[in-house]
């Protein structure tokens, strides 16, 4: 999870997306699928993925690690 | 009557609506009682929502009733009642068929008047005889795996323009002329088939299935759009008969060779031809604004002679391109890949300005030296992987361009299992190789290593005060101190005999 409260996932086919969530009317916690940024797509899977307390993520990539500072989210469109 | 009568009779005509409005909620009158709203506000439903609409009120029931709809998203399990509620509706996608002939036969008469039928939920070859005969657009899926005749029952649904055939033997001289779209998927075309029937064809997406150089041959010229994936073609095979070919797209398909791409038509806009073994010339093609061929033989030479057309341009993983490679004129070009290829400095110096999306994911020839600052309008950048230097990259991100890539940390022995932040920001990463290693990724370096036993790191947890990492290696639990310039193995903790797939938080 980033500081700004988006979702970062790995996937095996090595894409980095962050998902912007929103509070459905039970007050928990939704993916709101229409705010998916993709961070970056590598050519192996993503094994591994963290966040750093100032909202940049590290993943692990085969045999490095690939560091990302992500955009910020996107102002809801009026 | 004078004018204070009048007023009165006002305020009791007011009084009287406004009862009238008490009575009917203004949902209702939103939708029943305004044909402009209430059309609006259906368009935005379903199928599925006009069950609760239906319930709120006889007159928007009656609206609701009259509405042609065409919601091709929900699947229908009941089509005698799904008519019944919704008699004007013209589309729809069946979710089930019954085999029993007198519940298929009812089914038929439901389907009366529909245009727009989706039967993908498979259905058996006595379902084809009871199509609508008016239907515009059929998506059907064959029942099961032994691909039964699409044949003479169809010929007589004259008004067809679309088909989606998904796993069917397909006989080509029972399709109607009327077709303008036509999806093969898995289907068998028998070695005879000819399209030349077709005469309004624009369309044809033939996927897993075998073509024949006579079948290809009698595609007929109205073709505009062809798409052909894990299919068999003829090496070599010309398209020169398709005058009117805008897009052709070949998914990973050696059959294409230079030969092919010769007869291509110049009014073509779209080549996709990713995998493609050959160099041939695009210069010919005149309009083409979009080439994606990526995992090519695709070289400098080729790369030097593309059409000053191009918008979008993919290259990408084609390894024959050097870093002496340079793009041509390309004046109007938007978007381009060269992601995992050997290119430059050169390749970036010669981008042309109007660029807005570029990738250069793991080209390791591109270098500190290089500069984006001839890239106005530059507005994605994906360049991890390169060494562009942190100020170039800076400086994109101050033209408003996204640019989330942020350095590389190489030297694993082997491939990265598992990553924690310590918390002073340090990253400890854990490696199939057995390391535990600490980064600084400030200055994305190396602040040590701690060498395990020899087996596989999968999980990493981290203390919250103690600068800890415990690692899970090979069946133990093992701890780590991590100080400011060292670090050092603690010893094991847990047990040694099972491998361990899970984390936790080290107190």
């Amino acid at each position: 999870m980033l500081p700004d409260g988006r979702l970062a996932s790995g996937s095996l086919d090595g894409t980095i997306r962050l998902w912007s969530l929103q509070r459905d009317v039970d007050s928990r916690l939704a993916v709101s699928s229409v705010q998916v940024t993709e961070l970056g797509h590598q050519l192996g899977g993503v094994a591994a993925l963290v966040a750093f307390p100032d909202g940049r993520l590290a993943s692990g990539d085969g045999l490095c690690v690939r560091l990302w500072a992500p955009p910020p989210p996107a102002l809801p469109e009026l | 009557m004078d004018s204070s009568s009048d007023a009165v009779g006002a305020c009791a005509s007011d009084i009287a609506t406004t009862a009238v409005m008490d009575v009917v909620p203004p949902v209702v009158q939103l939708l029943a009682g305004n044909s402009v709203t209430g059309a609006t506000v259906l368009a935005c439903l379903n199928a599925a929502d006009t069950r609760g609409l239906r319930r709120l009120h006889p007159a928007v029931a009656e609206v609701v009733a009259a509405v042609p709809w065409a919601d091709m998203g929900t699947p229908v399990v009941d089509v005698v009642r799904w008519r019944a509620a919704l008699p004007a509706a013209v589309g729809v996608r069946v979710g089930h068929l019954s085999e029993r002939p007198d519940e298929l036969a009812a089914a038929a008469a439901a389907l009366a008047g529909v245009i727009h039928l989706d039967l993908r939920e498979r259905v058996s070859e006595a379902v084809l005889v009871l199509l609508p005969p008016a239907l515009r657009v059929l998506k059907v899926r064959a029942l099961n795996y032994l691909r039964p005749v699409f044949g003479a029952s169809v010929a007589r649904l004259t008004a067809l323009v679309s088909l989606d055939c998904d796993n069917w033997e397909v006989q080509m001289d029972s399709l109607p002329p009327s077709l303008r779209d036509l999806r093969l998927t898995f289907c068998r075309i028998p070695s005879t088939a000819d399209f030349r029937h077709l005469s309004a064809l624009r369309v044809l997406s033939c996927t897993a299935t075998e073509l024949s150089s006579a079948i290809v041959s009698s595609f007929p010229p109205s073709l505009e759009e062809l798409f052909v994936g894990g299919t068999h073609l003829p090496a070599g095979v010309s398209l020169a008969h398709l005058p009117l070919l805008r897009v052709l797209r070949a998914r990973f398909y050696e059959g294409i060779t230079a030969v092919t791409v010769a007869s291509l038509p110049p009014c073509l806009l779209e080549l996709v031809l990713p995998g493609l073994r050959a160099a041939p010339s695009f210069a010919h093609l005149h309009a083409l604004q979009k080439l994606d061929i990526r995992d090519s033989d695709c070289g400098d030479a080729l790369l030097a002679s593309l059409p000053p057309t191009l918008v979008t341009l993919d290259v990408s993983l084609s390894k024959k391109l050097t870093p002496a490679a340079v793009l041509p004129h390309l004046p109007v070009l938007t978007t381009l890949s060269v992601s995992c290829t050997e290119i430059g400095d050169a390749l970036v110096a010669s981008l042309p300005a109007g660029l807005t999306t570029l990738g250069i994911v793991d080209c390791r020839r591109v270098t500190h030296g290089a500069t984006l600052d001839h890239l106005p309008a530059l507005r994605e950048l994906r360049n991890v992987g390169t060494d562009l230097s942190p100020t170039a990259i800076a400086a994109c991100r101050g033209r408003g361009c996204v640019a989330p890539a942020d350095g590389v940390l190489r030297g694993y022995a082997g491939n990265v299992s598992c990553l924690a932040v310590l918390p002073d920001g340090r990253l400890v990463s854990g490696d199939r190789g057995g390391a535990l290693q600490v980064w600084d990724v400030r200055r994305l370096g190396k602040a040590c290593v701690v060498w395990g036993v020899g087996s596989e790191a999968w999980v990493l947890a981290v203390g919250s005060g103690s600068s800890r990492p415990a690692g899970k290696r090979g069946g133990g639990l093992q701890c780590a101190t991590v100080g400011r310039g060292c670090c050092r193995l603690r010893g094991r903790v847990g047990g040694a005999h099972s491998q361990g797939n899970c984390t936790g938080h080290v107190a």
